[in-house]
């Protein structure tokens, strides 16, 4: 099954997308755009949503993430029935205790559905110090363990002590007493995300990547498979997602599209300093279609898809995209 | 000044500790959020002003603090703002152990979701274990720990204020998202932050959340009268907590401000019954369940007396035990015993049966039916002892909604208690933020 990661943004920043038509820049702040872009994810058949730090304060990027992922998550849990929320984790501002209270109560408040995304470091110092803070955060996760709490009023027991584990870590990094306040979270440990997007070829024995649950891959053609097949011959069987952006511009809707993008001059703005959020995918169905399969044959197994040009362009994925996607081995067949 | 204000503290199991053995308390959903959310919509029809909610960051050796609220205030009061429309929403959060950047956004994240409904409960402390969770050698003295929330506060107004109210204004034409200057960097140098970023949560409804405090040290009152819009409080006596209202209010007034621009709210624990015999049931029945062992400890431990190594009959007096400045964690409470044994020289079993009745936060219990519990508060009120209470969950399996749905509206009927107009917490509380701290 293809895997689609919905990347949650407001006023999208890459390629000044923000100042079409029909972007929704002027809704930035209302928490109904990302309920909205939520139920497009769920409804759609995506597995998840992304949700990213805030950037670095470049003016084009000042409403892209404007609020904090954490509790964009927890709102988005009463809105969502099925969707996983990820939420990106800025670990250098953090302690691994409160990381691990807020992912842990988000899984339970979301029934199981909590995720993180740590972006992976090249820093030799920064890597082992990630790596130390994701086993930190497990094993606070098992320290209150859920067969322990026995909540019996006739015969006073709260807990069995005699089954928790305090972690009692004592790191290169951090020194964590435990035990966790937070009940174990329902789905045992939240799975984690690891973002290569700052990665080449040659960072691929980083410990974090032995603690992933899935990677994202750099948002850079050539990059994605240098880091992928590094990854892959490192032994890291994990499922790759590729960040895309993705806009459709065929038939009736190819003329008008066309004409807006080009009204938009796109160098006028400085563009932001770091990377773009997704590689571009631009074309007819069918040309995406076949680019979409094409990474999928080489051994991608999913995507991140962040807001493209045109504001339908992640619901043009879901709908339009993904059902041909689905179960097609040669998707040109398919098409045709 | 408007009416009495009414929070709402957002707990399980109530107090005293053996409420959660009373049939029917649902401290098994202490994880639920279909739980929480019920008893949120719950306080908002009634016409409760806010939902306040605790916290703690470390595990107590007695877990029942722990199921008590095991929840992550952001994590759980963000999903309560998105289902929730008019309550305020109060998170509680330490200024030692947190980044005062992280802790802006987070704050100003919840003001926007919430359309300028939250609020801050500034706390320093969180118990001395804390300090082992977060790589500390040891917990920062009490003079540390407020220098620092004065500081860290400091910096959060500057990241809320770095935006301009009108900063945001897209206009595709000019290719603008902003108006030009009207977002400034944040920079602070300080004892405990060194802090240059661009802030990056546009300014929200409120400006600035709404801010609780509840220290009753020196220290602590000190940092209510320069920063806190509410007060919450662990009184239990009229006329102490009478001394203590204006206390604050002098140090408000002294500060150039107006004292009203500052609420005083005691915790109270209601328990309301039809007749008296059945609230001293409900009470004596907590007793009965409530565990000696524990208090008895942590009372020796705040002493520095092992209350089970002399007779029940000895009269205690401060000559005997510890004084409050020698305890490292949250003396307030220490405090309270303290001072009651300086004035009354209880016996060692007077003192155990009064913090079993109570709860070892000696709250002020309100026992009885609906229309007393009422008139105590108004008594309170109407004294110069309170300016609203937070509601602490007791015994009654029922928590709260006995409350809401007797004692409030008897407290509206007598024009004590009205929902303010406004479209944002701050302006239904008359509480606007100072320009300027």
């Amino acid at each position: 099954m293809v895997q689609f990661v919905v990347s949650v943004q407001g006023a999208t920043a890459q390629g000044n997308a923000w100042r079409h038509i029909g972007s929704r820049a002027e809704s930035a702040l209302r928490r109904s755009l990302y309920t909205e872009t939520a139920l497009t994810a769920e409804n759609g058949g995506a597995q998840a949503l992304l949700l990213r730090l805030p950037g670095d304060g470049h003016p084009a990027q000042a409403l892209q993430h404007p609020f904090d992922p954490l509790l964009l998550a927890g709102a988005l849990t009463v809105e969502t029935r099925q969707l996983r929320l990820i939420v990106d984790v800025d670990a250098v501002s953090e302690q691994p205790y409160n990381v691990a209270r807020q992912l842990a109560s988000l899984d339970h408040i979301s029934e199981g559905r909590a995720g993180w995304l740590l972006r992976a470091d090249a820093d030799p110092v920064a890597a082992r110090r990630l790596a130390e803070f994701v086993s930190v955060v497990r094993s606070l996760w098992s320290s209150w363990p859920t067969e322990s709490i026995i909540i019996d009023p006739v015969a006073g027991v709260l807990t069995d002590r005699s089954r928790v584990v305090p972690p009692a870590h004592h790191g290169e990094f951090f020194d964590v007493a435990g035990i966790l306040n937070v009940p174990q979270p329902p789905s045992g440990s939240p799975p984690l995300t690891v973002d290569l997007g700052d990665l080449d070829e040659s960072h691929t024995a980083l410990p974090l990547l032995g603690l992933a649950d899935s990677i994202v891959l750099p948002a850079h053609a050539h990059r994605a498979r240098a880091v992928l097949s590094g990854v892959r011959s490192a032994g890291v069987t994990v499922p790759a997602l590729l960040p895309v952006a993705v806009d459709l511009l065929d038939e009736t809707r190819a003329n008008r599209v066309a004409d807006q993008l080009i009204s938009i001059p796109q160098e006028t703005s400085p563009q932001p300093p770091t990377a773009p959020a997704g590689l571009p995918i631009r074309g007819s169905l069918r040309a995406v279609v076949d680019t979409l399969a094409g990474w999928l044959a080489d051994g991608v197994d999913g995507f991140v898809l962040t807001p493209g040009l045109t504001p339908s362009s992640i619901l043009d994925v879901l709908t339009a995209v993904h059902p041909l996607l689905a179960g097609a081995p040669i998707p040109t067949e398919v098409i045709r | 000044m408007s009416g009495m204000i009414f929070t709402f503290m957002f707990q399980t199991s109530g107090h005293p500790r053996s409420a959660w053995r009373v049939p029917g308390n649902r401290t098994r959903e202490a994880t639920s959020l279909r739980y929480y959310l019920e008893l949120a919509l719950a306080a908002e029809n009634a016409g409760l002003d806010a939902i306040f909610m605790a916290d703690q960051l470390d595990a107590e050796d007695d877990s029942w603090d722990d199921l008590d609220g095991p929840l992550e205030p952001f994590t759980l009061m963000s999903a309560v703002a998105a289902r929730t429309h008019r309550v305020g929403i109060l998170c509680t959060a330490s200024t030692t152990y947190s980044d005062p950047v992280l802790t802006a956004r987070r704050f100003a994240t919840l003001d926007h979701l919430s359309d300028g409904r939250a609020g801050w409960n500034v706390v320093t402390g969180a118990s001395p274990g804390a300090s082992l969770n977060f790589g500390r050698d040891a917990h920062p003295d009490a003079a540390t720990r407020y220098r620092r929330a004065h500081e860290f506060l400091n910096v959060t107004y500057a990241c809320w204020d770095s935006w301009d109210a009108d900063a945001v204004h897209v206009d595709r034409d000019a290719d603008l998202l902003l108006r030009p200057g009207a977002r400034r960097r944040v920079r602070f140098q300080g004892e405990f932050f060194d802090v240059d970023t661009e802030f990056p949560v546009p300014r929200s409804p409120q400006g600035r959340p709404l801010l609780s405090t509840a220290g009753q040290s020196t220290a602590g009152v000190e940092l209510a009268a320069y920063h806190g819009d509410i007060v919450f409080a662990m009184q239990h006596e009229l006329d102490r907590a009478r001394r203590e209202r204006a206390r604050l209010r002098d140090q408000r007034a002294q500060l150039g401000r107006d004292p009203d621009s500052v609420r005083f709210l005691p915790g109270v624990i209601p328990v309301i019954a039809e007749d008296r015999d059945e609230a001293e049931e409900l009470l004596a029945l907590t007793r009965a369940l409530g565990s000696h062992d524990l208090l008895i400890d942590e009372l020796s431990g705040w002493m520095g007396i092992d209350l089970r190594a002399i007779s029940p009959d000895t009269r205690l007096h401060t000559g005997m035990i510890h004084h409050p400045t020698t305890l490292r964690g949250i003396r307030s409470q220490y405090e309270e015993v303290y001072e009651r044994i300086e004035r009354f020289e209880p016996t060692a079993n007077d003192v155990i049966e009064h913090y079993l009745a109570l709860g070892r936060y000696a709250f002020l219990a309100a026992v009885g039916r609906a229309g007393e519990v009422a008139d105590l508060l108004q008594e309170w009120q109407q004294d110069g002892a309170a300016d609203g209470f937070t509601l602490v969950p007791g015994p009654s399996p029922r928590g709260p909604r006995d409350f809401f749905a007797q004692v409030l509206p008897e407290l509206q009927r007598r024009g004590l208690h009205e929902p303010g107009e406004g479209r944002t917490l701050r302006e239904r509380l008359g509480l606007i933020a100072p320009e300027n701290a």
